[in-house]
């Protein structure tokens, strides 16, 4: 008897002639017995062949499995890394070839940091030690420390700030131990740093070997003394660092992304690398950031001796500005009081630290340079140089003539362009001699003597004024007494006469109308009635010189009583012409 | 510049460093042959119209009491076999370490050095000890740390195939 296959379905046992005899044979039980037995399994295998049969549902069940599976792969070696590690790699490559922009997209802000902290590095060194010199640059204990030890300043002001500094870096190549590259605070320090990279190698397999460390593990640091090696372990490269001082904590990671940016940066050179060191020079940039320098914190509070020299050279230096400014105004306004004064030219002028100096052309008439210099309140010297000339201003040709002709009081000289003009009240000698003698002057062409009045003329025709005497009534109204019309015209032609004189020369002339009374009545009496008689003649002659001041008095019966042809006149006017100061 | 990083190698007092003492720089004192077991000096070699730095890491001999540290010899360009015409034994030393060396770091460009050649009447190396190393198509040049027979000519030949 044969029993249907475990793995037969139920379709295939009724296909197969053996299955048809058996249901024949044993009936409905056995095929119920049958699907009792086997039924839970098919559902089971129909259930699989309907999971292979759909893809999405593979998709899925794989999405659930694979991630914990390359997890463990991952934690159990490096096996699966290394399987995967050509893959990724080409995947990578064959992107950047297809689509370089992708992955400068994603590695641009590491780069970008990198770069900029590569900029920020060597701006910020530069400037952190101009200010370090500047700020210490007034202690002097330093300064003497730096004459004695024959040391730069500078130098001493480090050894005293610093807290540590990179002296030197050096990129090796991890497997051969050869010198990449090589960076350093000074040109001095960097020889042989082949030999050094080398033996820094050797020491590192050195140690490796004798205490049977593991590849994977590393020399990281080596300190002697002040000096501290450390060394920061790459795939491709090592870089190590001499530092002079204590290092910080922060100063491997800036070793470290420094190494990690020169390994993304040059990647294809490290992977053809066969000594040639050409293509890292370019890692330069990254190196240098490395160089760091710390330096202790200076007190924050300032130093209050140097604010106070500070403030005293602010204040000195304010000073001495406004001081400049000041003489340098006034020196410029005694310039142009020279200029603008007659008969000096100033050729030359010049204001320094040696004092003030000018030299030029001066008139001896011109006003005194010295004079003006004191006048303008100066207390320094100033040394000055004139040459003598004649200037021909017509201030300085005025005084040259006053001083050659001498003119007596009451006589002006002006000049109008070459003409000297007189005016005054003169001897006909001195106009004489005056007129002869002003044409030597230079700069003097012609003479005007029609101002000029001469003495003799205004005496002759004072004294006919003064001779005249105009008899007045008795009684006590001021009534002249007729018949007297010839005195009348006298006066009046010598009182125009005078007028025109005096308008002439310029000077000053008064007619005094003096009133006399007779020995009748009280003496107030006599005044008013004599002052009446005089007021009264000057009212009558005044029309004949009205430019002419006329001052009306009355004496009384003062002496001394006027007299006449016909002898005594008591009741009378007389006249005295007084001159005065030119006008 | 380029650079080669070139490792010394030979049986204990054969020469290696009289060798080379005369033409190379060297900033590191004798005393670390025996403390770590290298020492490093520097050789720049004309090679057409550019030099060629070679960076010689002198290794300590081989003898009965120290071997030689094999990571020494990681990323090296090639090396210099020393032995001593005077001390047959030597050169069995060199061919071991010359297998040492295969092993190691695979097939490199190599010199055999037989050195000592001035002491003429010491000689105990015979040309027919040598003639199967030839046929094998060793490079083996005659040197004299004392008269500089054959130095240079070690080191050009070197840097040649190293650089083909």
């Amino acid at each position: 008897m044969s029993s249907p296959s475990p793995n037969s379905t139920p379709d295939d046992t009724r296909r197969s002639g053996g299955g048809a005899e058996v249901a024949g044979a044993f009936g409905p039980e056995l095929e119920h017995l049958r699907q009792l037995l086997l039924e839970p399994e098919q559902r089971r295998l129909q259930a699989l062949q309907a999971r292979f049969d759909n893809p999405d549902a593979w998709r899925s069940q794989l999405n659930d499995i694979l991630p914990g599976a390359f997890y463990e792969l991952l934690q159990r070696d490096n096996s699966f890394a290394q399987v995967l590690a050509p893959a990724i790699e080409e995947g990578v490559r064959s992107s950047v070839e297809r689509n370089p922009e992708a992955l400068a997209e994603v590695l641009m802000p590491t780069i970008r940091v990198a770069v900029r902290r590569i900029f920020e590095t060597t701006i910020s060194s530069t400037v952190e030690a101009i200010n370090r010199t500047l700020e210490h640059s007034l202690n002097v204990r330093w300064r003497v420390e730096a004459w004695r030890t024959g040391r730069p300043f500078a130098e001493v002001v480090m050894s005293h700030t610093l807290i540590y500094q990179v002296e030197q870096v050096f990129l090796i190549h991890r497997e051969s131990g050869l010198l990449i590259q090589q960076v350093g605070q000074d040109d001095e320090s960097m020889q042989d740093g082949d030999m050094v990279s080398a033996m820094l190698t050797a020491i590192q397999d050195f140690v490796r070997d004798s205490f049977k460390i593991g590849d994977e593990e590393a020399l990281n640091v080596v300190q002697v003394g002040g000096l501290t090696v450390m060394i920061e372990q790459g795939s491709q490269a090592i870089l190590a660092g001499v530092v002079r001082g204590t290092p910080r904590s922060e100063l491997s990671d800036i070793f470290q992304d420094a190494l990690s940016l020169v390994h993304i940066q040059f990647r294809k050179a490290f992977r053809s690398f066969d000594g040639d060191t050409e293509p890292f020079d370019e890692a330069q940039p990254a190196l240098k950031t490395c160089l760091q320098s710390t330096f202790q914190a200076t007190s924050k509070s300032p130093n209050r001796l140097l604010l106070v020299l500070i403030a005293l050279l602010v204040l000195g230096g304010a000073f001495w500005i406004v001081r400049d400014v000041q003489q340098n105004r006034r020196w410029s306004d005694y310039l142009a009081t020279l200029a603008d004064t007659d008969g000096i030219v100033v050729t030359d002028a010049a204001r320094g630290w040696s004092g003030y100096r000018v030299a030029g052309l001066r008139d001896p008439l011109a006003d005194d340079p010295q004079q003006i210099w004191a006048e303008q309140g100066w207390s320094r010297a100033l040394q000055a140089s004139w040459q003598p000339y004649q200037g021909l201003e017509p201030s300085l040709i005025r005084r040259r003539a006053a001083d050659l002709l001498g003119p007596p009081d009451g006589v002006s000289l002006t000049l109008d362009g070459p003409t000297l003009s007189l005016r005054g009240l003169a001897a006909d000698a001195w106009t004489e001699r005056a007129t002869l003698m002003a044409n030597t002057v230079a700069g003097i062409d012609r003479v005007d003597t029609s101002g000029l009045v001469s003495t003799s003329q205004l005496a002759a025709v004072t004294e006919q004024i003064e001779a005249v005497v105009v008899r007045f009534q008795s009684g006590s109204s001021p009534d002249i007494t007729a018949g007297q019309d010839d005195r009348f015209e006298l006066l009046r032609n010598s009182l125009a006469e005078l007028s025109q004189l005096s308008d002439r020369a310029g000077i000053s002339v008064r007619v005094e109308v003096i009133g006399h009374a007779g020995a009748f009545g009280s003496v107030d009496y006599r005044e008013e009635i004599s002052r009446a008689r005089a007021e009264r003649a000057a009212e009558v002659l005044r029309p004949s010189a009205p430019n002419l001041p006329f001052n009306a008095v009355g004496i009384g019966s003062q002496d001394p009583v006027p007299r006449d042809a016909q002898g005594l006149a008591p009741t009378s006017v007389s006249f005295r012409v007084s001159i005065g100061d030119p006008s | 510049m380029k650079q080669k990083k070139v490792c010394m190698l030979g049986a204990a007092a054969v020469g290696k460093t009289s060798l080379v003492a005369r033409y190379v720089r060297s900033i590191f004192s004798e005393k670390y042959h025996s403390t770590i077991g290298v020492k490093i000096d520097k050789k720049t070699v004309q090679h057409g119209d550019k030099a060629v730095n070679l960076i010689l890491w002198d290794i300590y001999g081989e003898d009965q009491f120290q071997q030689v540290q094999t990571s020494y010899l990681r990323g090296a360009s090639g090396y210099l076999l020393v032995a001593d015409g005077t001390r047959p034994d030597t050169l069995d030393t060199a061919l071991v370490l010359r297998g040492r060396v295969h092993d190691s770091v695979g097939d490199l460009p190599f010199r055999l050095l037989i050195n000592k050649s001035d002491l003429t009447d010491q000689w105990a190396l015979s040309e027919a000890v040598l003639e199967p190393l030839r046929e094998q198509g060793w490079q083996i040049i005659r040197t004299s740390a004392k008269t500089g027979e054959g130095v240079e000519k070690a080191f050009v030949s070197l840097t040649e195939e190293m650089l083909s």
